[in-house]
């Protein structure tokens, strides 16, 4: 029979308790379904003993069944109004006061009897108490009902002793042949292991039904189920035993005498020596096959994890004994056992004996008990969620595998709820994990270099990361390594000869189109439509809060071409809040990323024009390429883009060209300035060259709520121009008082504060520097910070917070370094 | 007469032009030669080893060389006719990769020049806007049977022949950078182009050979890219 | 999240190569008063159900499109580009 056939319950007793069995359940499959583990206590040391080979071989399960001792529970059907008692016991199975004697083992080596009752008195002293604890089993009070045994005459032509395959097919063989054949199986059912093993499925299945059918339908072959042979005696006389082969009898005792026997009684599996191998719980491999084929006892659990992920709703199915899957989404289907459609509940969860255990484990992965789960629930974490965040329980590394289904179970049982209102938690991926390595991948690291990378490299610079561009951040000398040093001898050459810096990193757009002004004029602040070829301009973006974005330049190159350049960091930004206003509008404007394509420098100091002239025809005098043109020329035999623009606050060129010819224009040009003691410079020295003109960086002086008045900076929106990004609002903001403002200052002492540094006036907190550096041409050090509105005045003192202590500054209005700005312009 | 595309440029003549991969191309001991103006590898080994190795499983080469240009405009809304030796892909609605050998540069701004023209009404804005964007974008020509599956290590753009079939193109991120994908085939060997800004160059070139690993992917020089073509 | 964006010149992609640009919104004219300027920049919808919202391409074609998404399930509906 298999576990589909379920259907009538029958009811029986076991120690006066009521169990519940199923058709085809055998006394001990149906004690163990309703939870009993422990089937009796061992010979002499009174271990507690579990199922084992559930087929009637070893001696684990031997009860009293209606007053007969000894009785094979595993293989003894169950039948309703039996009642079952334990044997070698007291008061209990589960608590056995004889158990105490494993405690004496010592005094009980092999052969102590032979050794120890060596006085004829000891020994009858001690029988009589022996005798009682010895032993297994009790025989029924005389007058007690068995019923009656009977004898039985048999003969057969062949005589098969086991009904598996082989036996079943040698039926089936000799049957055809018009034996008369005699089949003795002692399972309750034909088939032998192909009814539980590893091996049985369908085609096993199939097997079995066509051999049972033929044996079937051969009249002259007979088959004794149930009947065990128990001794093969001369003159092929075989012992038989029938159990209850009619109600009143007991047993029938048969005598078969046989032409031939074909012995097919198959193999068992012998249990394994290790130490506490009788442990309660430990079984035989086919024992484990017999209880879940043949009686169902399995808790399946739909592996249902990726169906949950899909969005399917877990429902639980008591008829099942499983939480099925429901709601799937169209484009995801289950199949097969995932689906729990071939499911039957298993024994009712979880068994009482349990539930206030600590040593029944729910979870193994974290050593939760049912006890723990009932503690947590008692403590008010009594939703299947909050109990699991609480005790842990399905949180280790199986994930709720192994103890979801016990973990409900124990939660619905203490809070009185169903299965189905108690719910399950949420499953997550990644459900097996997944390693980290796995998920990263390849360690691909985007790297950005400029066209002079190695150029850089030659010349000693050390790098510094900015975003995923690698810059110079400061060049080693002949005579320093040390950042300070190196970063004042590149600031002296600037300022008192001509230094070169890569300025390639910056954003560059290339706008072409009739309506490029227009686009422009929308989205900067300022007015970009009526700058003339070959002029170019500071431009500010704003948002619609009035908020700076970023800055840049703008070269006007032809009526309808614009070449724009944005800071380091924002250009992808910029590109796209470009195109974004630009749709919808139909306006004829094309806009081209050439940042990678171009590289860029800047060509700084008194002496900057002596070297270009040297490279390039282009008249360079302040009348033919004034402050803020743009012009383009032949540089080294490169063509390039020239802006005079001053950044660094010295008469200096950037310069746009391709990418291409970068190492040589670098080069080129640090040769032509050899004469004049050319330096090149980088970030470091830049920051510094511009701290001293307060220059704004964008990023770095603001931030994300600076507007361009606080940063005082107002002169780079037009108000009056027609609608443009933030227009409403920098005309309110243009009207209100400033709450704070960006200001610079200089130490009144020797002190450098760091970039940050916090602002205290009398005592309380005022604002914060956002660059300080030292500057040699004030010997101190100098930076721009926030500060209040009412402190921003010339002369106005302030503390800052250098290395633990305050230090004292005030507030200049002017640049650092030439206010006139007289240096960019000669 | 054409508007100057460009803000600057070179000097054919002069043999200055360097790749983004230059430095890397003489530390792996390439022996280089001038193409064009530009400093390209010849070979790194042996050219019939490289073609070799190609052919049976696969092999990139630094092609940034190659011109390109960038095209934008209403007039993409027809297809473009550029000749025998231009490709023209499509990056968007209207927008488009002009790609061909430095050789056909007069012939592909003529075709520029009659692009622009061609029954235009001067109240209208031109049709199409050319910008060149030869110096942009690093570009990496990988051939051989395995490309695909050394693309499929660093892009997740479906590679199939039915989302991706010869002279087709596509943009995703390549190595976690944005890229440009031309399939096109040489001589029936698969191969695609991959165009990168040309900042990421070095970067983009070491994940590809570390992406190649497993087919023993190597780099192939000018001349074994002659005899591919052959 | 890994839901997919079907980009109108790309097909079908992961919204990882897309950057969100924020609800679809009317800007207010230019001489609106200052309510209308407030609630544009500072106050969204946020629909619980079909929004209608920008997202550029930022892995692929580089346009910007505008796409029906229900902020529920993430399912989109339909993906355009603008007209420019």
């Amino acid at each position: 029979m298999s576990v589909d056939e379920r259907s009538e319950t029958i009811r029986f007793e076991f120690c006066g308790k009521p169990v519940e069995a199923r058709a085809g359940d055998t006394v001990a499959s149906a004690l163990y379904r309703s939870g009993q583990r422990i089937f009796t206590r061992s010979f002499k040391y009174h271990r507690p003993r579990g199922l084992l080979c559930l087929s009637g071989k070893c001696p684990n399960c031997l009860m009293n069944v209606d007053g007969v001792p000894n009785v094979r529970a595993c293989i003894t059907p169950a039948r309703a109004g039996m009642r079952v008692r334990h044997q070698n016991a007291y008061p209990s199975l589960e608590n056995d006061w004889l158990a105490i004697a494993q405690r004496f083992d010592w005094l009980m080596p092999v052969g102590w009897y032979y050794k120890t009752m060596t006085y004829p008195s000891a020994w009858h002293a001690a029988e009589p108490y022996i005798r009682k604890i010895a032993g297994l089993g009790e025989p029924p009070p005389a007058g007690s009902e068995g019923g009656e045994y009977e004898h039985n005459y048999r003969h057969a032509e062949a005589a098969i002793i086991g009904g598996g395959p082989a036996g079943l097919q040698t039926a089936v063989e000799l049957g055809s042949r018009g034996e008369q054949v005699m089949l003795i199986d002692d399972q309750p059912a034909l088939g032998g292991h192909l009814r539980y093993s590893r091996n049985s499925g369908v085609a096993a299945a199939e097997l079995i039904a066509d051999l049972i059918g033929k044996v079937q339908k051969l009249s002259n072959v007979e088959v004794l189920q149930g009947c065990y042979c128990f001794g093969l005696y001369e003159g092929n006389l075989l012992g038989i035993v029938e159990p209850n082969p009619h109600p009143n009898a007991a047993e029938r005792l048969i005598h078969l005498r046989t032409r031939r026997v074909v012995i097919a009684t198959g193999a068992y599996e012998a249990p394994l020596l290790f130490r506490n191998n009788d442990l309660v719980g430990i079984m035989l491999s086919t024992a484990a096959q017999r209880l879940i084929r043949l009686h169902g006892v399995a808790h399946r659990v739909p592996d249902a994890g990726l169906l949950s992920q899909a969005g399917a709703r877990l429902e639980w199915d008591g008829g099942k004994g499983a939480f099925v899957s429901v709601d799937l989404p169209s484009h995801v289907a289950a199949v097969g056992d995932v689906t729990g459609a071939s499911f039957i509940a298993a024994s009712r969860l979880p068994p009482e004996q349990v539930m206030a255990s600590k040593r029944a484990f729910v979870c193994l992965c974290t050593d939760v008990s049912s006890k723990d789960l009932q503690d947590a629930i008692a403590e008010g974490f009594d939703h299947i969620e909050t109990l699991k965040r609480y005790t842990t329980a399905t949180m280790g590394p199986c994930q709720g595998r192994m103890c979801q289904l016990s973990a409900i179970s124990v939660c619905a049982h203490e809070t009185q709820r169903s299965m189905g209102a108690t719910g399950t938690t949420t499953s997550r991926p990644p459900n097996p994990s997944v390693t980290l390595g796995a998920l990263a991948g390849a360690r691909h690291h985007p790297t950005r270099r400029t066209p002079m990378h190695y150029e850089h490299d030659a010349l000693g610079a050390v790098w510094m990361d900015m975003g995923e561009w690698k810059r110079p951040r400061f060049y080693k000398t002949q005579t320093n390594s040390e950042e300070k040093a190196c970063v004042e001898e590149e600031y002296r050459a600037v300022r008192e000869r001509v230094g070169l810096i890569d300025v390639s990193t910056l954003g560059k757009l290339d706008f072409k189109g009739r309506d490029c002004g227009k686009l422009l004029d929308k989205v900067y602040a300022g007015r970009l439509s009526d700058l003339r070829p070959d002029r170019v301009r500071y431009a500010v973006l704003c948002d619609e809060a009035g908020i700076m974005l970023d800055d840049g330049t703008v070269s006007r190159l032809a009526d309808d071409q614009y070449f724009i350049t944005t800071t380091t960091g924002n250009l992808e930004f910029v590109e796209q809040w470009l195109e974004w206003w630009l749709v919808g509008t139909g306006w004829d404007v094309h806009i081209t990323n050439m940042t990678g394509g171009v590289a860029a420098v800047n060509l700084a100091g008194p002496k900057a024009r002596d070297v270009l002239a040297k490279l390039t025809s282009c008249g360079l005098d302040t009348k033919a390429f004034p402050y803020m043109a743009c012009r383009r020329a032949e540089v080294a035999g490169v063509q390039a883009l020239l802006m005079r623009i001053g950044f660094v606050g010295e008469t200096g060129w950037e310069i746009h060209f391709p990418a291409e010819a970068g190492a040589y224009l670098w080069r080129t040009l640090l040769d032509a300035g050899r004469e004049f003691d050319i330096r090149p410079f980088a970030v470091e020295a830049q920051r510094l060259l511009r701290l001293e003109k307060k220059h704004v960086i964008v990023g770095v002086d603001t931030d994300a709520l600076t507007n361009p008045f606080e940063a005082g900076m107002g002169w780079v929106s037009k108000l009056d121009k027609e609608d443009f990004i933030g227009r409403a609002a920098l005309r309110r903001l243009s009207g209100e008082e400033l709450k704070q403002i960006l200001a610079g200052f200089i130490m009144n002492e020797e002190a450098l504060p760091e970039d940050g540094a916090a602002i205290l006036v009398n005592g309380r907190l005022a604002g914060r520097v956002t660059s300080a550096r030292y500057s040699p041409v004030n010997r101190k050090a100098v930076g721009l910070a926030w500060v209040p509105a009412e402190l921003a005045r010339p002369g106005a003192e302030i503390d800052v917070r250098v290395g633990g202590r305050l230090a004292r500054a005030h507030i200049t209005q002017q640049a650092f370094y030439d206010p006139e700005g007289a240096r960019l312009r000669m | 007469m054409i508007r100057k595309a460009r803000a600057c440029g070179c000097r054919e003549e002069s043999p200055i032009k360097q790749t983004a991969l230059f430095n890397t191309h003489q530390h792996s001991g390439a022996s280089l030669i001038e193409h064009h103006g530009w400093q390209v590898p010849a070979c790194f080994s042996n050219s019939e080893d490289e073609a070799a190795r190609v052919r049976e499983s696969v092999g990139v080469a630094d092609v940034s060389w190659m011109l390109k240009f960038d095209l934008k405009g209403y007039g993409l809304k027809s297809p473009l006719a550029l000749g025998e030796g231009a490709f023209s892909w499509a990056l968007g609605p209207l927008h488009a990769l002009v790609t061909c050998d430095p050789s056909s540069r007069r012939e592909v701004m003529d075709r520029f020049q009659g692009l622009r023209t061609a029954g235009a009404d001067l109240a209208l804005p031109p049709p199409v806007y050319v910008t060149e964007v030869t110096s942009v974008y690093a570009q990496f020509l990988l051939v051989g049977p395995h490309c695909r599956e050394v693309l499929s290590t660093l892009t997740s753009l479906n590679l199939s022949e039915n989302s991706l079939p010869n002279l087709s193109c596509g943009q995703s991120s390549l190595a976690h950078v944005h890229a440009i994908i031309l399939r096109q085939d040489l001589q029936g060997i698969p191969a695609y182009q991959l165009l990168v800004s040309r900042e990421y160059g070095e970067s983009m070139w070491e994940s590809v050979l570390h992406a190649g690993h497993e087919f023993h992917l190597s780099p192939f020089g000018l001349q074994a890219q002659q005899f591919l073509k052959v | 999240m890994s839901f997919l964006l079907r980009c109108p010149h790309c097909g079908d992609r992961s919204v990882y190569e897309f950057r969100f640009g924020g609800e679809v919104k009317q800007r207010p004219a230019p001489d609106a008063p200052e309510a209308a300027w407030v609630d544009y920049t500072y106050t969204k919808a946020n629909v619980a159900g079909v929004q209608k919202e920008w997202w550029y391409h930022r892995s692929g074609c580089r346009q910007w499109m505008i796409a029906a998404r229900n902020t529920i399930t993430n399912e989109v509906l339909e993906t355009l580009f603008p007209e420019r």
